[in-house]
């Protein structure tokens, strides 16, 4: 175990003074939306991976998190340091009321759920012009700062995000509430019949899960200064972080991690190198469907089984 | 799932992607660290929508970007200096091409700076490059929120934005005599940027003619039925419809109007009849529709004659408005940094501001936000061809109008 | 304050011609979904490859596309058995939902790769005008269409009561232990159903390829509104859909006609959320 510890403390001292040996601002750019991505998949994790509940709207939170905080700051003036927490309350909030009549689905039924909602939530905002800017968008000021001190300031709030995610999926691992996720994913029937209050379980996994990508969606918001309908309500947010926990291995800490490190650099690399369009989708989507039928447990779960290496 | 067979495929799997992984990255340490050696070349940096919903137009504006290129290394580059473009793919996504200009700016030390395509693009992109200070010279995007921001490092190449659209048609409405003028306007849009400036722009013009506007409505982008919308329209009887449409709406705009059999005296839609594919989907049905070009190959501006042909020969095929305003883009920097003399992009931009500039989409004279107000090509669908009505001194023949109050089929 | 009543029933007539398309859409998604519990996230996406493979055999070789159509649904239904043979089989729920909508993605991007976002429509100049019915008008392609779906529904629900696969896929559809144990082949049963599931929407792209223009990404544009028509009409339920869709359509063309039609697209998924609230089951399927 010692030899983990020293491992990701390193990691973090390495990520955190990342922006100081950066030789470009463009790799801390980079790296920020790469932690954004792996927010919005470790918070997918765990609707998703430990309850076994596929949320195919995730981009819902996302979007939500973005417009509380483009709303609040871009008309109201308040803080974007607020707004970030109250973008991950409203997206919390959110699922809380979806929680009630979609919980209760089953499986597929769950997928096909939030991927409507997340598709009316779009529409919603499409045609709430005076709340939204509709169509238009909402732009919010350009940060106060200069250039670099404000990537900075982004990365280091996506930092701390990403930390708290992780570390919340950690203690959710090692608690009753973790093990009681699971057996609902296992078995939910027989969860309920040992006395686990399933209901209440699902329910703080989905909040927990949905408060953590809006959380970014309101720091990305601030970051891009322009937001509107179908760049914040993208369905490609919900697949990505599917895709990404998958392939790290879904119902385990390190997975989302790993997946979206990896996948996002290949995205990215795809984008710069081959521009033929439809190419990089045709790559990503292909390695989707090979992850599917041949590693349904993703890279830590095959490492897991075959290495016997420990990862969390 | 424990059987060996099955262990070894998925090591296969797994070395497989670490290797696919790490010759990706190979390839691009190495695309990115090969520098050219003799004259440093001036690097000009852009993204286009070469994948996404934008694809195929992002290619147009690829393929004026290279055109203008060639032509500037043809004929001795840029202060001395070869011109080399660096151009990625931001997927239709705002976010990815904010993010890539980041990266053109900082990594690629991009000298100079072309656009990306599209409104919300442009958008997201110019706020990167107002914080760096760099001159962005874009023919992609043009609603006036890009404008009304007060950015002092962003330039227009679309001879108008997207609220003057409608210039050329209600010049063409003014020049009627006052007893045939139409009365009456209704307009429909999409509910999206883009739509949304046209008919603002619209109800603009319409205001300062005195035309009354009975009618406007929005409507959802991927709209499956307009009858319902259409059916108002019609029961209002306007003598105009203005669309502010994209290609699949505006197609289903006119099909909409032939099954209700009713024409107004004029219909203009934005965006679907500029492109060849209007007739090719609506045959005769889109005889007399109206729509704006923001340039043709016939249009009379100077050195026209020279980039079509140059296109042509080069491409092998007409270039469209989209390519001639990214060369366009290209000769306002060029015509720049040959004027100061240097990259420094504070005089790059002041020299813009304050010069009338002769492209192939017309001479462009910017306002202090950055726009030029030439305003589009009014034209009309006649029988397979695409005629230029307004403006006059471009005029390739005269208009049908008012159009038959019904569709006699 | 209903205007007049001419208005009210363009606006219902258009609803249901709306509603015919939804329909058509949506078969295959039902049939696949009732039988094996299997969203087919990808349908959509293979009615955009049924409309280039109609557009291509139009207007290339110059055969109508009410033949095309045939065409194509012969060679989805390949596509169909093989698809299902290789990768469906291999897994099961909602990680078939997922692979599904991995392969409407890799399809999508295919077909920008072959043949570009370019938009093309098939033109059948007979059904480009309407016929006017006592001032009610009714656009011919979209009577097309609505006919097409009202025939094939109707053949469908036909195979389904009184020939032997069919009443084997019933049987499957309602219990697929027991129908195992009838002696019924589930798997192949499960083969042919996803098959003819996916050679449905060979049909529906044709005719989607006649009243629209279409590239390959406007099927991001229908996969919502078909999971809603599918979920609303009940599971295992070809009436439920039909009928669903029929609401849907005219609702959608009320809202148009007497409010916005901004607010249409809203409403599958408002009926859908509240279909999931109350009743599961939808309106006419058997319980979840």
């Amino acid at each position: 175990m010692s030899r983990n510890k020293i491992i990701v403390l390193a990691l973090m001292v390495l990520l955190v003074i990342v922006p100081f040996i950066s030789p470009e601002l463009f790799y801390v750019d980079f790296l920020l939306l790469m932690f954004m991505y792996t927010v919005i998949a470790a918070g997918w994790n765990i609707i998703g991976g430990y309850t076994g509940y596929y949320s195919f709207g995730h981009t819902a939170f996302f979007g939500l998190g973005a417009y509380t905080t483009a709303i609040l700051v871009a008309k109201y003036g308040v803080s974007p340091f607020i707004t970030f927490p109250l973008g991950g309350l409203v997206a919390a909030l959110f699922a809380f009321v979806i929680g009630y009549p979609t919980l209760r689905l089953k499986g597929a039924y769950f997928a096909i759920a939030t991927l409507s909602l997340s598709f009316a939530l779009q529409i919603l905002a499409l045609n709430l012009t005076p709340i939204t800017g509709g169509g238009e968008g909402l732009t919010l000021p350009l940060p106060p700062w200069d250039i670099h001190t404000t990537i900075m300031i982004i990365y280091y709030m996506m930092l701390i995000t990403l930390a708290a995610t992780v570390a919340t999926t950690y203690l959710l691992e090692k608690s009753r509430i973790g093990l009681a996720l699971k057996c609902i994913r296992d078995d939910e029937i027989a969860a309920e019949s040992v006395g686990i209050n399933t209901t209440m379980m699902k329910f703080i996994a989905f909040l927990l899960s949905a408060f953590f990508p809006g959380v970014v969606g309101g720091i990305f918001a601030y970051y891009a200064t322009y937001i509107d309908p179908p760049t914040v309500f993208d369905p490609r947010i919900s697949m990505f972080a599917i895709v990404f926990t998958m392939f790290g291995g879904a119902g385990t800490v390190t997975g989302p991690i790993i997946g979206s490190a990896i996948l996002f650099t290949v995205d990215l690399l795809a984008r710069y190198t081959i521009t033929i369009p439809g190419f990089d989708l045709m790559v990503f989507s292909a390695i989707a469907i090979t992850i599917i039928l041949f590693m349904p447990h993703g890279l830590v779960g095959t490492l897991r089984e075959k290495f016997k290496i420990k990862l969390p | 799932m424990s059987s060996k067979d099955k262990s070894k495929t998925q090591l296969l799997i797994i070395t497989a992607i670490i290797i696919v992984i790490i010759i990706a990255a190979a390839g691009y340490y190495y695309y990115t660290t090969q520098k050219a050696g003799g004259t440093k070349p001036i690097i000009v940096g852009a993204t286009l929508s070469l994948t996404g919903k934008y694809g195929r137009t992002g290619e147009w504006y690829k393929l004026g970007y290279e055109l203008w290129a060639k032509h500037i290394n043809e004929t001795g580059g840029l202060l001395g200096r070869p011109v080399k473009l660096i151009i990625y793919d931001d997927q239709s996504d705002p976010t990815t091409a904010a993010n890539l200009y980041e990266k053109l700016i900082t990594v690629d030390k991009a000298d100079l700076l072309l656009g990306p395509y599209s409104s919300a693009i442009v958008f997201a992109v110019s706020s990167v490059t107002e914080k760096y200070h760099k001159v962005m010279v874009e023919g992609g995007g043009n609603a006036l929120k890009i404008f009304s921001r007060g950015y002092k490092y962003i330039f227009l190449t679309l001879p108008g934005l997207a609220e003057n659209i409608t210039k050329g048609l209600f010049d063409f409405i003014a020049s009627l005599p006052p007893d045939e003028r139409p009365k009456t306007i209704a307009i429909i849009n999409a509910n999206d940027l883009f739509p949304k400036a046209i008919a603002n722009g619209a109800i603009q013009y319409a205001k300062k003619l005195g035309l009354q506007v009975v009618l406007h409505e929005e409507y959802p982008k991927d709209v499956k039925d307009l009858t319902p919308l259409l059916t108002k329209v019609k029961n209002l009887n306007p003598d105009v419809l203005i669309g502010g449409t994209y290609f699949p709406d505006a197609v289903l705009v006119v099909r909409t109007l032939k099954q209700l059999n009713w024409r107004p005296k004029i219909v203009f839609l934005t965006v679907g009849p500029a492109m060849p594919e209007f007739w090719e989907t609506l045959g005769e049905d889109a005889n007399g529709i109206m729509g704006e070009s923001w340039w043709e190959p016939s249009a009379p501006w100077k050195g026209v004659k020279e980039f079509v042909q140059s296109f042509k020969e080069t491409f092998g095929k007409d270039p469209d408005y989209h390519a001639a305003c990214a060369y366009a883009a290209g000769q306002v920097l060029e015509a720049a940094v040959k004027a100061v003399g240097s990259l420094d992009q504070d005089k790059i931009a002041d020299w813009i501001r304050t010069h009338t500039i002769e492209t192939v989409v017309g001479p462009l004279k910017y306002t202090e936000a950055g726009y030029p107000t030439l305003g589009p090509l009014l034209i009309q669908w006649q029988n397979g061809k695409r005629v230029i009505i307004m403006p006059e001194n471009a005029a390739t023949g005269k208009a049908i109008y008012p159009l038959p109050p019904t569709w006699g089929g | 304050m209903i205007g007049d009543i001419a208005t009210l029933t363009q606006a219902i007539v258009t609803g249901i011609l709306l509603g015919g398309i939804y329909s058509l859409m949506s078969s295959g998604l039902s049939l696949i979904f009732g039988v094996m519990d299997i969203p087919n996230a990808s349908q959509a996406v293979f009615a955009v490859l049924a409309a280039y493979i109609t557009y291509w055999t139009y207007t290339l070789v110059g055969i109508d596309p009410f033949i095309g159509m045939v065409f194509s649904a012969i060679i989805l239904f390949a596509i169909g058995i093989v698809m299902y043979k290789y990768m469906v089989s291999r897994v099961s729920g909602l990680m078939a939902f997922t692979l599904l909508y991995m392969v409407a993605m890799f399809l999508e991007n295919t077909m920008i790769f072959v043949w570009t976002n370019l938009y093309r429509g098939i033109r059948v100049p007979y059904l480009t005008g309407s016929i006017n019915i006592y001032g009610i008008y009714v656009p011919s392609d979209r009577l097309a269409g609505f006919l097409i779906s009202v025939i094939g529904f109707g053949l469908l629900t036909y195979f389904l009561k009184y020939t032997y696969t069919g009443k084997a896929i019933r049987a499957t559809m309602q219990n697929p232990r027991a129908a195992s144990l009838m002696g019924i082949n589930v798997n192949s049963i499960y083969l042919f159903s996803f098959g003819l599931g996916i050679a449905l929407s060979g049909f529906a792209g044709a005719i989607l390829g006649i009243i629209y223009p279409f590239n390959p990404t406007v099927a991001d544009e229908w996969i919502g509104v078909m999971f809603a028509i599918v979920v609303f009409g009940g599971l295992g339920s070809l009436m439920g859909t039909f009928i669903a869709s029929m609401i849907i359509g005219i609702v959608s063309s009320l809202v148009g006609t007497y409010a916005s039609l901004v607010w249409s697209p809203l409403i599958a998924f408002a009926i859908l959320v509240i279909t999931l609230w109350v009743r599961p089951s939808g309106l006419m399927g058997r319980k979840v």
